[in-house]
């Protein structure tokens, strides 16, 4: 059993190696764990009970510093899009910096949240998992049925004749079906067949991911010559405690059912919190975005920690079962205090990572999206060699009819869902067959 | 409510058939229908009603761009017709004759298509010379904002960052008017989409008493309807009114505001001697009916027959209810539903406890869902994890809902009763100031 004090150490040298990394947009901190843990890096160095505290760390860190890509990095002009995101907003009218402060706000806030929930988790999830676990095809088919019937039609509300105007307007509708069916081929490919060879197994999906979400906004900021006004660096924000209330609280239950449900992601979990609590304005948003996150990201990895019943969800938490699973009510108590002490660092540390951002991306904006776009390239590279750029490049092809339908990113998700509700239900064969796989 | 709370509610509809779980277990989703069906109503107000209508008018004080989708568009000075005056456009031309009196900057644009005197006042005249670096030389390129009006019988075009809201008050006063001789016409109403993806607020507010029409242009919001300026556009451009010749009455207890998003359409229909406004016409009409209900449930019936499911009964109830808690759910805000059309031509209103996007009556209503959800589930498990009776759990469960139903509930009738006080507290207001006027 480890000491505090090489618990603490562990869990900060996870913070520092997830700062380093996680506000490069195109690193996804799973991938960083994945390659030291392919490569036996972590092996030679660190003791295998400390590594889920290396991870926790890590992890805690990428839900903040991750924050600067997604504020930062993915402008995209308001002529090209039809609707930019708040954050997206802030920074075009150089708060960029007010908009991370914000994220940082609600991380902080979930990570309080999350720990003073820590006592009644072991009660309450395992009584949950065995009670829900025979339903969760109906609550996945029922999020994206929803998603889909829920989609504001966007175009067409300016046109005068009703016929071209529903016309128009089911342009977007149809696209989003589109987006979601290519998505959902796609990944049944990638996970169904040899595609990508099986030594990058851990990692395949991985320049999808880029490609639906990555790639596609690089290539808007370069093609629309977005430019970026000077950004305001101070640490102050607009806003008022029952926006932040609200936020918090909508981002924290949207971070909860995504990482309790498999396959749901955080943006999907923000979507059914957000009706939920009913949120409005961006600043609520904002602050409900990083909580979400925050538990949506820590909470699932935490779960990997419960004494009564070991929860493993989402990739690290996969990886690192296969490492060392903590078993104790101790290391339970440990994990706690370590997502308390990571988050207080992660905060300052990406708040400081901000500032210096924001002074660099209004003066070298096109360079930066240039080289992003170049380094979104290695990265599918190296992990996945020429086929995941393959791979990676038809992928940014649907994020960007996403774009171009003006319709949900978010379908793109149709790449995990798809497949795995075709698994759940026991299509999987038939659609295979279907498409002479 | 909130379209999710409407879809858990048809959810936790179909939880209440065992049939229809054992299904998911094998592998058949056949219980999203009913939470589809109760998502329904709205669905089909917002994706097919909403375009099929047909407007009589298409108020778009700030047309956009069509290359960029966004105010302001850039036009000729020769294409400004009468019907254009007050509208929110750019213009882009060489820049003659300059005077600067201070508080009122004048020059004379050409643009190839024509020429026209432009005048920027005040503040408007500070933005703009913020805007050039400077007062206009002659021979300058320049692209100014604004809106076009008459000075002394002159088409002159008046230096601003938004539309006169005169324009939308005298087209809604039209409006009304024309509604009172053809018996009933919508008005589109359109957004103001301007540069960063934010949007310019303006207000109508339809004083049926003294038959105005008022309109005040806001500031710029975000699309979350976040103000992004103090102080909005300049005093002598913010408020306008238009008068009306017919009697109106407005129905909608609350200003219409445009912000982001789509804009309103606002119907007015004759009846008798008044012109009644009818706040979005397409909405909660047909679709928010008890009987659509039952013709969804018939057509889900016939089609689970048809595809040989073995619930189809179960599943056709399930959709039943959960399009019916869509149509009750709505009732609890203000708008309320034509609740039995066909036998019923007006909406019924609804009881006004919360409006509809109460983030409490919201989450009340959804953790309620859930709660009925859970019971259901782990009634109908094989070993149920929660080892308490139905009753019990389910209202242990919704314990919260209760609580917020019952915060809503006083709130509601704390506002009622403090309205009422205040309109009292206003009508003998009124009446002292006649009685002190006629002594």
């Amino acid at each position: 059993m480890l000491d505090p004090l090489s618990v603490v150490l562990w869990a900060l040298f996870g913070v520092a190696v997830g700062l380093l990394f996680s506000w490069m947009p195109g690193f996804h901190v799973y991938n960083v764990i994945a390659l030291l843990t392919a490569t036996g890096l972590t092996f030679t160095f660190m003791p295998s009970d400390a590594f889920p505290f290396f991870v926790l760390g890590a992890i805690v860190s990428f839900a903040y510093a991750s924050t600067i890509s997604t504020v930062y990095f993915s402008v995209a002009d308001d002529t090209m899009i039809f609707m930019l995101f708040p954050t997206q907003r802030y920074l075009v009218v150089g708060r960029g910096h007010e908009a991370v402060l914000l994220t940082l706000i609600g991380a902080f806030g979930a990570s309080l949240v999350l720990a003073a929930s820590l006592p009644i988790l072991p009660l309450v999830l395992p009584t949950l998992r065995d009670l829900l676990n025979p339903y969760i095809p109906l609550f996945l088919a029922s999020l994206v049925v929803f998603m889909f019937m829920s989609e504001w039609l966007k175009v067409g509300d300016r046109v005068e004749n009703p016929r071209l105007r529903i016309a128009v307007a089911w342009t977007q509708a149809l696209g989003g079906i589109f987006v979601f069916l290519a998505s959902g081929v796609l990944g049944f490919i990638l996970m169904y067949t040899n595609f990508l060879p099986a030594r990058v197994a851990y990692v395949r999906l991985t320049p999808m991911f880029l490609g639906f979400f990555g790639l596609p906004w690089v290539l808007l900021n370069i093609l629309s010559d977005v430019r970026i006004g000077e950004q305001i660096t101070e640490d102050t924000v607009a806003t008022d405690p029952r926006a932040l209330l609200n936020g918090l609280f909508g981002g924290v239950l949207g971070g909860y059912i995504a990482a309790f449900f498999p396959i749901i992601t955080g943006g999907m979990g923000a979507l059914v919190a957000g009706h939920m609590t009913s949120q409005r304005g961006d600043d609520t948003f904002i602050v409900s975005q990083g909580a979400n996150r925050f538990v949506y990201y820590v909470g699932a990895f935490l779960f990997l920690f419960l004494p009564t019943a070991a929860i493993t969800r989402g990739g690290a938490a996969w990886l690192v079962s296969g490492v060392y699973q903590p078993k104790t009510y101790r290391e339970y108590v440990y994990a706690a205090g370590v997502l308390l002490l990571a988050s207080g660092v992660s905060f300052l540390g990406t708040l400081l990572l901000s500032k210096a951002v924001a002074r660099v991306v209004t003066r070298h904006y096109k360079t930066i999206s240039y080289a992003v776009a170049g380094l979104l390239f290695l990265i599918s590279w190296a992990l996945t060699g020429f086929m995941g750029v393959v791979v990676m490049v038809v992928a940014s092809l649907i994020g960007l009819a996403a774009a171009f339908f003006n319709t949900r990113r978010s379908y793109c998700l149709g790449g995990l869902i798809f497949p795995v509700l075709l698994s759940m239900t026991g299509y999987t064969e038939v659609f295979a067959s279907l498409l002479g796989l | 409510m909130r379209g999710l709370v409407h879809f858990l509610s048809g959810l936790a509809a179909a939880t209440f058939f065992r049939g229809l779980l054992m299904d998911v277990q094998r592998g058949c989703l056949a219980a999203v229908i009913p939470a589809a069906c109760a998502y329904l109503p709205d669905f089909f107000d917002f994706k097919f009603w909403k375009f099929l209508e047909k407007w009589d008018y298409n108020v778009d004080p700030a047309p956009q761009d069509p290359s960029e989708s966004k105010a302001p568009k850039l036009v000729k000075i020769a294409e400004l017709s009468d019907d254009d005056r007050y509208r929110f456009y750019a213009l882009k031309g060489r820049v003659l004759e300059v005077t600067d009196e201070g508080e009122k900057l004048t020059f004379l644009l050409d643009d190839g298509s024509g020429r026209m005197r432009v005048i920027a006042l005040k503040e408007d005249r500070e933005a703009l010379l913020e805007a050039l670096g400077g007062p206009p030389r002659e021979g300058d390129e320049v692209q100014v904002s604004g809106y076009m009006d008459y000075l002394d019988g002159e088409k002159v075009f008046f230096v601003a960052d938004a539309p006169h809201p005169m324009y939308v008050a005298e087209r809604i006063a039209r409006a009304i008017d024309d509604a009172y001789s053809k018996g009933e016409v919508r008005v589109k109403v359109q957004t103001i989409r301007m540069s960063g993806d934010v949007y310019r607020r303006y207000i109508i507010d339809l004083d049926g008493e003294n038959r105005v029409v008022r309109v005040a242009m806001g500031p710029l919001v975000t699309v979350g309807g976040n103000p992004l300026e103090e102080r909005g556009v300049p005093e002598y451009r913010r408020v306008a009114e238009a008068r009306t010749k017919a009697r109106f009455v407005k129905k909608y207890p609350k200003p219409t505001v445009i912000e982001a998003f789509s804009g309103p359409t606002i119907g007015f229909k004759r009846e008798g001697d008044v012109v009644e406004e009818v706040f979005l016409p397409w909405h909660r009409e047909w679709s928010h009916s008890f009987v659509t209900g039952v013709l969804v449930a018939v057509i889900v019936y016939i089609l689970g027959w048809l595809a040989g499911y073995p619930n189809t009964a179960q599943l056709s109830i399930a959709s039943l209810a959960g399009f019916w808690l869509h149509i009750v759910e709505d009732q609890l805000g203000f708008m309320g539903g034509n609740l039995f059309f066909p036998f019923t031509s007006r909406r019924i209103p609804g009881l006004g406890i919360a409006e509809s996007g109460s983030a409490v009556m919201n989450f009340a209503t959804a953790w309620l869902m859930i709660s009925l959800m859970i019971a259901n589930l782990n009634r109908f498990s094989p070993k149920p994890p929660i080892p308490l009776p139905y009753t019990t759990l389910v209202l242990l469960l919704s314990i919260p809902s209760i609580a917020l139903y019952a915060y809503a509930v006083w709130r509601w009738l704390r506002e009622r009763t403090k309205v009422k006080a205040e309109e009292i507290a206003a009508k003998e207001a009124m009446e002292e100031e006649e009685e002190l006027g006629g002594a």
